[in-house]
């Protein structure tokens, strides 16, 4: 039985995490795959990089954290280059 | 469906995993910092190996917007590293393998999504579901 695999029992013992993160996942994965499909591969890479802004925005939003200056200058490089 | 789906979301599906299993290999040991580090500049590799092996190539401006993301996302998530772990080192290894494994597994995704002449967002979501279940067929055994 697939149950018996140890993974899938901790899996089925934290369902709803594990649908979220599922959830949000298939999201991410249809994303980047649509993109790559659209655009060149390296590109996509590129803009992904945002998701490190948008992890920023998250915390210090969510997670009321404070940004610093060194912060806002990798940002400034990473909104460069995708604006590039 | 021709040949150059299953070769290349087969392909795509194993270096994925392969990646993943050093990206974690990496964040196990002490300096993990490293490791993760050293998987960022997927994009550069992405951009090298796509213009070598996969007809990818990118425009001046294309590089040098590559080269400056990759330059930025150390500043912003406040890296401290130091020269000395710049010497090779196990992280390193890790990390670099990561981040090659993920820069040819997104080739040869638009490889395969590209070998399917049909709406981009249904093929890429064909592609999806060909790697994902191959990747559970392929983990089952270990989990």
């Amino acid at each position: 039985m697939i149950f018996e695999y140890p993974q899938i029992a901790v899996i089925a013992k934290n369902l709803p995490a594990s649908i979220f993160i599922g959830i949000t996942s298939v999201l991410g994965s249809i994303g980047w795959f649509t993109a790559v499909s659209l655009r060149n591969a390296a590109l996509v890479k590129t803009l992904g990089q945002t998701e490190i802004l948008e992890t920023i925005a998250i915390t210090t939003f969510y997670f009321a954290e404070k940004i610093s200056k060194r912060e806002l200058a990798g940002i400034a490089l990473i909104a460069l280059s995708v604006w590039a | 469906m021709s040949p150059t789906f299953f070769v290349s979301s087969s392909f795509a599906a194993v270096s994925q995993i392969a990646a993943t299993v050093l990206l974690i290999k990496a964040l196990a040991l002490k300096n993990f910092a490293v490791g993760t580090a050293s998987a960022k500049p997927e994009a550069i590799l992405t951009a090298i190996i796509g213009s070598l092996f996969f007809c990818g190539a990118l425009n001046l401006l294309g590089y040098v917007s590559v080269f400056l993301g990759v330059a930025g996302v150390p500043i912003a998530s406040n890296w401290r590293v130091s020269w000395a772990d710049l010497k090779p080192n196990k992280s390193i290894k890790f990390g670099v393998g990561a981040g090659l494994g993920f820069a040819l597994a997104s080739l040869w995704v638009r490889d395969a999504s590209l070998s399917l002449e049909i709406d981009r967002v249904v093929s890429a979501a064909t592609v999806l579901i060909f790697m994902v279940t191959l990747q559970t067929v392929l983990c089952l055994p270990r989990l």
